[in-house]
């Protein structure tokens, strides 16, 4: 993996633990307004970009929510 | 009538998914169908149009600036809000997701607010997944690698939109007319999907011997270097490369006219599936042909985990026989051109074994399987288990203060995984078992209860239906 390639790695593993601490607040809070759902929307929006760029073992195309 | 169809996964899903939008078109033709695709894979879209908007969701423009290293959160929730309204402006009657991700279960629910009907998987109002429909239960409890599904992707889609699938439907570019050469398509999306260049060498050279069709190689901008190794190797006038040098439509165009499709399990494939290619899949490493195999009536499988395992003698033998029109099946899957089942096996060890038994009987109506061996034992201890469980579910829910008792579930489920994972024929009931109660929606304290008591309560019941005599 180059360099690069490994920088927005690391950048976008910072942006989903932010994304996943604010997540959990959400779960805590019961917070159940639109903008909660939207960085829960926006944070599995990031998980697949993490998985998409770096990953090779998407189990299927079809592969279940969680 | 206004119909919102979101496909938000890649490009061959959005290939699979032309069938069941035109079968939406011929269903609803009143119907305004708008179409949802990831903007990088909307080529794919244009192939056919059954739809009447195309929206493009542009990752890039809402998750730019994190890509690029920099950019706030907020950014990016306030151009994820922008797309959501501007969709939400569109007031659509239906909305149907056949994407089964997290994000567009999420996205589908922003849409909908909970007012519009859904089918495919969406959020309840506290954002726990929401499984609407049975067809997508089943993808979710049995659908996927190293599962046991041999029910096409296409027609699981359809199910999802409650649309029958015609002919016409899966093969909207195939022509009634004599065909000619061969198209093959080298590369694939993942290197453990991608038959090796000696492998190709080794083919083109007998089929430049003993054909005289011309052989088209197709593939992307990434598949040009394979492209120019495997041609340096090989003398032959009857190639003719076009790696790197066809659009999606000229793709088709090309696929429609021709005898024979040879690739891997990719975009392609299932264009010449829409092209009414009769195509020679070659099914490497990591993927199910059963749910995305070729649909032509006659196409062929030839599965090999190892991509290098797959022989150039194999591959050739077959290829010469289809081009031949003949029957010599052995070690291949044939696609039969029912919607039930689309393939027969004929022979060979590189079909892996599956629990499909279990799972026909399940969803199906197939045959009860026979369970033999240390089988009935299992499925005894499987009942013993439900039983204790419900036990403990009734007593919970008598008396809360009783917190020891979440352990004890706990631990029961855990040995319901542990049955799951190490008893493949068994796995598809716990499959089952499992998703069912994922999927319990909060609610009040009795209601949770009720329905976690009912998942026990229907795995005992499978489990005795497989235990009864007779």
């Amino acid at each position: 993996m180059s360099s690069e390639n490994s920088d927005l790695r690391q950048h976008l593993q910072t942006v989903l633990s932010e994304l996943d601490k604010l997540s959990q607040q959400i779960r805590d809070s019961h917070d159940f307004s639109e903008s909660a759902e939207l960085v829960l929307c926006l944070r599995e929006l990031v998980q697949e970009q993490v998985e998409s760029q770096y990953c090779e073992n998407f189990s299927s195309t079809t592969h279940a929510a969680g | 009538m206004k119909i919102l169809v979101l496909q938000l996964t890649r490009l061959g899903d959005i290939l699979c998914t032309m069938p069941t939008l035109l079968a939406l078109r011929r269903t609803y033709p009143e119907a305004e169908i708008h179409f949802l695709v990831r903007k990088r894979f909307a080529p794919a879209a244009l192939v056919t149009k059954p739809y009447d908007h195309l929206w493009q969701w542009d990752a890039k423009r809402l998750l730019g600036d994190f890509i690029v290293g920099k950019g706030s959160i907020t950014d990016g929730i306030t151009r994820l809000s922008e797309t959501i309204h501007q969709l939400r402006q569109e007031n659509f009657d239906k909305i149907i997701n056949l994407s089964f991700s997290p994000s567009s279960s999420f996205i589908t629910h922003l849409i909908s607010q909970n007012k519009i009907p859904t089918k495919g998987y969406t959020r309840t109002e506290d954002f726990y997944l929401a499984v609407p429909d049975e067809p997508s239960g089943y993808v979710r409890a049995q659908v996927g690698l190293d599962r046991s599904n041999r029910r096409h992707i296409i027609d699981i889609l359809s199910d999802v939109a409650q649309v029958k699938l015609v002919d016409s439907d899966l093969h909207p570019f195939a022509i009634d007319e004599k065909k000619e050469g061969i198209v093959c398509h080298l590369g694939a999306s993942r290197d453990h999907k991608t038959w090796p260049s000696i492998s190709w060498i080794g083919f083109f050279n007998r089929l430049a011997q003993t054909q005289n069709e011309s052989i088209t190689l197709i593939g992307s901008n990434d598949d040009i270097e394979l492209a120019q190794e495997i041609l340096t190797q090989i003398k032959s006038d009857k190639i003719i490369n076009s790696v790197g040098k066809t659009s999606w439509n000229e793709l088709i165009s090309i696929l429609r006219i021709a005898k024979l499709f040879i690739g891997a399990d990719s975009g392609p494939l299932h264009a010449a599936s829409l092209a009414g290619c009769k195509t020679l899949n070659l099914s490497l490493g990591n993927v199910r042909f059963w749910e995305t195999g070729p649909t032509v009536k006659g196409s062929r499988v030839l599965r090999s985990r190892e991509p290098q395992h797959l022989m150039s003698d194999i591959v050739f033998n077959h290829c010469k026989n289809m081009l031949d029109d003949g029957d010599q099946f052995s070690e291949s899957a044939l696609c039969t051109g029912e919607s039930d089942l689309r393939y027969k096996v004929y022979g060979g060890t590189n079909f892996e074994p599956d629990a499909w038994g279990t799972v026909h009987w399940m969803y199906f109506g197939g045959p009860r399987p026979q369970f033999l061996g240390d089988l009935p034992e299992a499925l005894k201890q499987i009942e013993e288990v439900t039983d204790i469980a419900v036990l403990q579910v009734d007593a919970l829910k008598q008396n809360a203060e009783k917190t020891e008792i979440i352990g004890i579930l706990d631990s029961l489920d855990d040995v319901l995984e542990i049955m799951r994972k190490s008893i493949p024929p068994i796995s598809p009931l716990l499959e089952e078992f499992r998703g069912s109660k994922e999927n319990i929606a909060p609610g009040s304290r009795d209601e949770v209860f009720d329905k976690t008591r009912q998942c026990y309560l229907n795995l005992k019941g499978r489990v005795s239906a497989l235990q009864t005599k007779g």
